[in-house]
């Protein structure tokens, strides 16, 4: 009888459990773990035995030098598959739910496909892509299909008909006047793009959803001070701290990053905060208590997913804010010149505006888009995302 | 312990005695605490082994206060909880009356996990019983993952057969609680309650959400898991016809206080107390040619933060004792005292009803308040109407507080000053009115007519 | 008469209507009068057929019960009359006569000063029904300034008559309350006062109760009788509650799955039930002296209704001429008692489904058992379907 699984809940011999925790570490958790080990590991090696202007994969022959900002991407790759796509792999059936409530708007499908398209561009983009080199006699180049005055360009690598230079397949959307091409100047402002997302929603999310639920569980005068301090943290005002930086220490992108996202949790803090009260008041919630459940498995199982898909949407809708913000600091010429994203494409070309607009237009256009879908999308995924709100309808 | 475990059929499973639940209202920037609402003041009841007792009572009388202080969602402000699980019964050192060897309220935190095995409850909502983002099985499962079972797959075989148990099938494990009725969502909230093989299930109004049709079905499973497993029920309703289709005994609640105990059976076929016979008399009779005569609970539940003096029910209750002295018709006397209980709270208005009915007049007249309080033209007692009378007239010349004072005088009830205590009918049967204490009911009288 | 060929139904309730004291002006027609209603709903699964043609009348002073079980389209029905289904994606056919005016051929503006002095809706949830923003005063002021030119001193005078008429205690007091002031049965009755302030001519009740304690239910529903005896309405009452129906009915229509079953008196429904659906939901009144049973399996997919008679699939007298053809028309047993189930037709013994005499229905054998459980495979998955506790015996022994 002893050596009998017990498959009725009734012949269960509880006393062979007593002291054992219920810890069951996700397979989520241990393959996060998992692969952040080797980048650990990656890490370390880059930094102790590769030199400092030696290239991070030169032993295996490729050229890409990883700097903090790539290590801290790949991280939040990570995290992103173990705890968005493989969640989503697991439980097929809520994600056809998703998926069918997310169809039901059109525009928000387009919106993802483009983001995909700008995703898969900056992921893989550079690898295929080669990088657009400085070239002055190619400079101004015009897009296939238009032309440009002959006297505009210094050399024309395309057809000269009539006095005006056509474009070639060479540069399909034309040449910045440092005779970068605009496409692949594109390409690579996109992993921008995509490092900016990731690693601002990952930092975002994480210290808003921590403080949140913390503040909502610890209460009394620990939950007051912590909002008081979101308080500070949305008051402050992060531009003049931004500039201040700038000028002191100078600013790359992981500083416009890292400025940015650590005050830009306020809201998010916040959100969470009085949705885990609201969850905490649920039902499903006094069950688990009843179960004998402890309080971190609560937050940890049931406030935590609650609330973390509830603020899906608002972190989608922050990130428009930054690759905006980016966009305009590099307009206004404050930021890192060097830097390959859209917004300095566009900088560089506000001069050649009146001859050669698609410098500014081209990456203008891609930067617009890439703003509506995430407005888009965010919107979708509020309806989508909400079983409850959902089944209210149907009803 | 020892006497306790031989006669293991009388033991109860599960003792609460003189139970509080008291909510501070705090007021000001300092929080400074200037009163309390005694949600649950004193309530006691045992449970015994494999019994149903249903806990009754409109909304706001605390009996779900009650049932969340038992498991401690709620911390209890006083009183003892007692649970005699099989498995804590040698863990009470000394002797039988040693200081509540088993007192939940007192449990540490490993002592309360154990605990919770052993109770598990049902919710109202099926709705928000279930985390939205995670499959029926797996809520279901999670309860056997905090004990400490963290083979997945003898989870699930238990799961799903519990499913199936409950009237489901296996392959709902996978299913999100939206693609459930509410029916069904009981159901599964049934087998979560019961998946650690607890030995109490308390369930607080589990079928009042649901159609009439769906809850004869949820009804019937509990009645047949119940045989099936040997459980003890605490069942809290506000609906007497589902109390008398499940339960054994049957405790009726009154604004934090239990006014009656009984047996479903002597309960509903003698109420002793006034409440209980309102609460009879409310349920619907499903025949069309029924006398539709049923007592009516006049005014709202009075607030708990303030309760009535004496018996709490006499605000409201269609048996209030008269006086000696007084005989006045019994519904003319509630009325009587609701206009003197009006006009105590300073809030009634001659001004407005009575005006509009007696518009010939200008002014508020003396049949104009009766007619606005429902008063009868005359009181069969003389002495009664000649005070009413009195009063009438010095409200209607504006003299409040005479026509206050004039009222008190006559019209006082021993049921506002005495706490009516437990009166025993005898089969288990008891109930707390004062009707039933006639030999102490003149004494009061005496004190009431020379003070 | 009207020409439809529905036509016996509305003339039994006509009669019915003239022996009564109340007459409509038009003589023979009554308060209301709903031939064919049909509610479809465009959903992603196609089209969700709420209600499917249904008839009923109400006359002055009447009430109505619309019985079933929740899903079974009575409070789209309800809604449909006056319109308050949101179309797109809602879309009413049909005939609605309320004192002879076509309700659905009415332009917004028309059906407008309808709502309110015509007709006026109580709803299920007084906490959602009352706007928290405004007092309660304020809200029945609004309601009677809406369809009246009447100057604000007036009608606050006529706001707390009505709060003193559906019994708030104190009403010049409460009246600038708001509505967390209130209980869930205080703010119901103070739904009522706002139904009330068009001094309608039909009150459509939509589950009032269902949301309150059994005490407060009792007072609501005495409250509603009252009122009704004294402005003389017609009071189409939802409910899932027999027990309720048996209260305050005058004449009940049974609804499943959007179509009538059965309609008749009260005392028709209750001491002659006929069709299997209402005898079923009879079984689960308790206190009717039988063996409360409840109904196996749930409703139809309103998506793909089931062929035949709608109930056919939870019947347990279901035949093959159930599942055939559409919901079969209504036989009418005696006057004002109809019927829709095909064992009334054709020749058939009723008495299959009206057991043995009026006793209870519930004469089920072990192959009325197996059949129901076939059936419910048959039609949707459902959680009643299976028989638990089958292994709960040996459950308790093996321990």
């Amino acid at each position: 009888m002893t050596s009998e699984k017990p498959d009725r809940f009734d012949r269960v011999d509880w006393s062979a459990y007593e002291g054992s925790g219920g810890v069951d570490p996700s397979v989520n958790t241990v393959g996060a773990i998992g692969t952040t080990l080797p980048l650990v590991a990656l890490f370390v090696y880059d930094r102790q035995f590769v030199g400092e202007r030696e290239a991070t994969f030169g032993a295996v022959g490729l050229e890409a030098d990883w700097s903090g900002l790539e290590y801290l991407f790949a991280f939040t790759l990570i995290l992103f598959v173990w705890y968005v796509l493989v969640p989503l792999y697991q439980n097929p059936r809520m994600t056809r739910y998703y998926w069918r409530e997310f169809t039901r708007n059109r525009p928000a499908v387009v919106s993802l496909g483009w983001l995909l398209v700008v995703f898969v561009g900056g992921l893989l983009g550079p690898l295929v892509v080669s990088a657009p080199e400085q070239s002055v006699l190619a400079g101004h180049q015009p897009p296939v299909y238009l032309s440009i005055d002959t006297a505009n360009v210094a050399q024309c690598l395309g057809e000269v008909r009539g006095g005006r230079c056509y474009g070639t397949w060479e540069y399909p959307l034309g040449t910045t006047r440092g005779g970068k091409g605009v496409f692949r100047s594109i390409v690579y402002g996109m992993r921008i793009s995509v490092q900016i997302a990731f690693i601002t929603t990952t930092i975002v999310a994480t210290i808003g959803i921590t403080f949140g639920t913390v503040s909502a569980y610890a209460g009394g005068w620990v939950d007051e001070a912590m909002m008081r301090f979101v308080d500070v943290v949305l008051s402050f005002p992060t531009l003049l701290m931004f500039l201040l930086i700038l000028y002191i220490y100078g600013a790359g992108l992981g500083m416009f990053i890292v400025v940015f996202s650590l005050f830009a949790w306020g809201g998010t803090a916040r959100y969470v905060r009085s949705k885990s009260l609201s969850v905490s008041e649920e039902t499903y919630v006094s069950a688990a208590r009843i179960s004998g459940a402890s309080t971190t498995r609560i937050v940890r199982r049931h406030v935590v997913p609650n609330t973390a898909s509830s603020i899906v949407t608002q972190l989608t809708l922050l990130v428009p804010g930054f690759l905006l913000a980016e966009a305009q600091l590099a307009f206004l010429g404050l930021g890192d010149t060097s830097l390959p994203s859209w917004g300095q494409l566009i900088a560089a070309g506000r001069s050649d505006l009146g001859f050669a607009p698609w410098i500014v237009v081209a990456p203008g256009i891609v930067l617009f888009l890439t703003i509506l879908a995430f407005n888009f999308l965010g919107d979708a995924l509020l309806d989508a995302l909400d079983p409850e709100a959902a089944a209210e309808v149907e009803r | 312990m020892a006497d306790g475990a031989s006669r293991a059929g009388a033991e109860p499973l599960l003792s609460v005695r003189d139970l509080r639940k008291h909510y501070p209202i705090t007021e000001g920037l300092l929080s400074r605490e200037v009163g309390s609402t005694k949600a649950v003041d004193g309530v006691s009841f045992d449970v015994y082994p494999g019994e149903t007792l249903g806990l009754v009572g409109e909304s706001g009388c605390g009996k779900s206060t009650v049932a969340k202080s038992i498991v401690r969602l709620e911390e209890p402000t006083g009183g003892e909880v007692r649970f005699n699980g099989a498995s804590r019964g040698e863990t009470g050192a000394g002797g039988g009356d040693g200081p509540h060897p088993n007192d939940v309220t007192r449990f540490d935190r490993a002592e309360l996990k154990s605990f919770r095995r052993d109770v598990q409850m049902v919710f109202q909502d099926p709705t928000s019983s279930f985390d939205p983002r995670m499959t029926v099985g797996s809520s279901v499962a999670e309860m056997l993952l905090v004990h400490g079972m963290t083979d997945g797959e003898t989870r699930r075989a238990i799961v799903e057969d519990l499913l199936e148990r409950v009237g489901l099938s296996a392959s709902d494990y996978d299913r999100y609680p939206h693609e459930f009725s509410g029916g069904q969502k009981q159901r599964i909230a049934l087998a979560r309650a019961l998946v650690l093989n607890p030995e109490l299930v308390i369930a607080d109004e589990p079928v009042s959400a649901l159609d009439v049709s769906v809850q004869a079905k949820v009804l019937s499973l509990i009645d047949e898991l119940q045989s099936a497993f040997g459980l003890s029920l605490l069942f809290i309703s506000h609906d007497m016809s589902v109390i008398r289709r499940i339960c054994d005994r049957v405790a009726v609640m009154y604004l934090g206080e239990i006014v009656e105990v009984g047996p479903v059976a002597d309960v509903f076929a003698d109420p002793q107390h006034p409440y209980t016979e309102a609460l009879l008399s409310a349920v619907p009779r499903p025949d069309p040619r029924a006398d539709p005569d049923r007592i009516e609970l006049t005014g709202t539940v009075p607030d708990p933060a303030d309760p009535p003096s004496g018996c709490r029910f006499h605000t409201r209750c269609h048996r209030v004792v008269q006086p000696e002295g007084v005989d006045v018709e019994q519904s003319a006397w509630r009325r009587v005292l609701d206009f003197r209980e009006r006009l105590r709270d300073g809030d009634l208005e001659v001004d407005a009803g009575a005006a509009d009915r007696t518009a010939a007049s200008g002014g508020p007249s003396a049949a104009g308040v009766r007619a606005e309080f429902d008063l009868p033209e005359r009181l069969g007692d003389e002495r009664a109407e000649r005070a009413l009378e009195a009063a009438i007239e010095r409200l209607v010349a504006g003299d409040e507080a005479a026509a206050i004072e004039r009222l008190s005088e006559v019209f006082r009830t021993p049921c506002e000053t005495t706490v009516p205590e437990w009166t025993d009918h005898g089969g288990g049967h008891g109930s707390a009115c004062i009707r039933h204490r006639s030999a102490e009911l003149s004494d009061d009288l005496e004190g009431i007519e020379t003070d | 008469m009207s020409g439809t060929d529905r036509d016996p139904e509305v003339e039994a309730e006509a009669d019915l209507d003239a022996e009564t004291e109340a007459t409509a002006e038009g003589g023979d027609e009554p308060l209301l009068a709903v031939e064919g209603l049909r509610t479809t709903f465009e959903t992603d699964a196609g089209t969700l057929v709420a209600v499917d043609g249904i008839d009923f009348t109400v006359s002055e002073g009447e009430t109505v019960c619309l019985v079933g079980e929740s899903g079974s389209g009575k409070t789209v029905a309800t809604e449909s009359i006056t319109r308050l289904v949101d179309s797109p994606p809602g879309h009413i056919e049909g005939r609605v006569r309320f004192r002879g005016h076509d309700l659905l051929a009415m332009d917004a503006e028309a059906i407008r000063s309808v709502r309110g002095p015509g007709i006026a809706h109580v709803f299920q949830n007084p906490q959602d029904a009352l706007n928290h923003c405004y007092t309660v005063g304020w809200q029945i002021v609004e309601a009677i300034r809406v369809h009246e030119d009447v100057s604000e001193a007036a009608a606050r005078a006529r706001a707390v008559e009505l709060l003193d008429r559906v019994g708030i205690a104190n009403p010049s007091a409460r009246f600038d309350d708001y509505p967390h002031e209130f209980s869930g049965g205080q703010k119901q009755r103070v739904m009522i006062a706002v139904a009330l302030a068009g001094d309608p001519d039909l009150l459509v009740a939509d589950e009032p109760t269902t949301a309150l304690d059994v005490t407060v239910q009792a007072r609501i529903l005495e409250l509603l009788s009252e009122l009704q005896a004294e402005f003389g309405m017609g009071v189409l009452f939802v409910t899932h509650d027999l027990g309720v129906v048996a209260e305050i009915a005058d004449r009940v229509v049974v609804m499943y799955a959007g179509k009538v079953m059965e309609r008749g008196s009260v005392l028709d429904v209750f001491e002659r039930p006929s069709h299997p659906y209402t005898r079923a939901l009879l079984s689960c009144l308790p206190g009717r002296g039988n063996e409360v049973t409840g109904i196996e399996g749930s409703l139809p997919d309103p998506t793909a209704p089931p062929e035949g008679c709608r109930f056919a699939p939870r019947c347990e007298h279901a035949i093959g001429a159930c599942r055939r053809g559409e919901q079969p028309p209504e036989t009418e047993l005696t006057e004002g008692h109809g019927v829709s189930c095909v064992f009334y037709r054709d020749g058939r013994d009723p008495s299959v489904v009206r057991g043995n005499g009026n006793g209870n229905g519930s004469g089920d054998g072990s192959d009325a058992e197996t059949k129901r459980r076939d059936a419910s495979r048959n039609g949707s998955r459902s959680a009643d379907a299976s028989t638990p506790g089958t292994g709960g015996a040996e459950g308790s022994d093996g321990g």
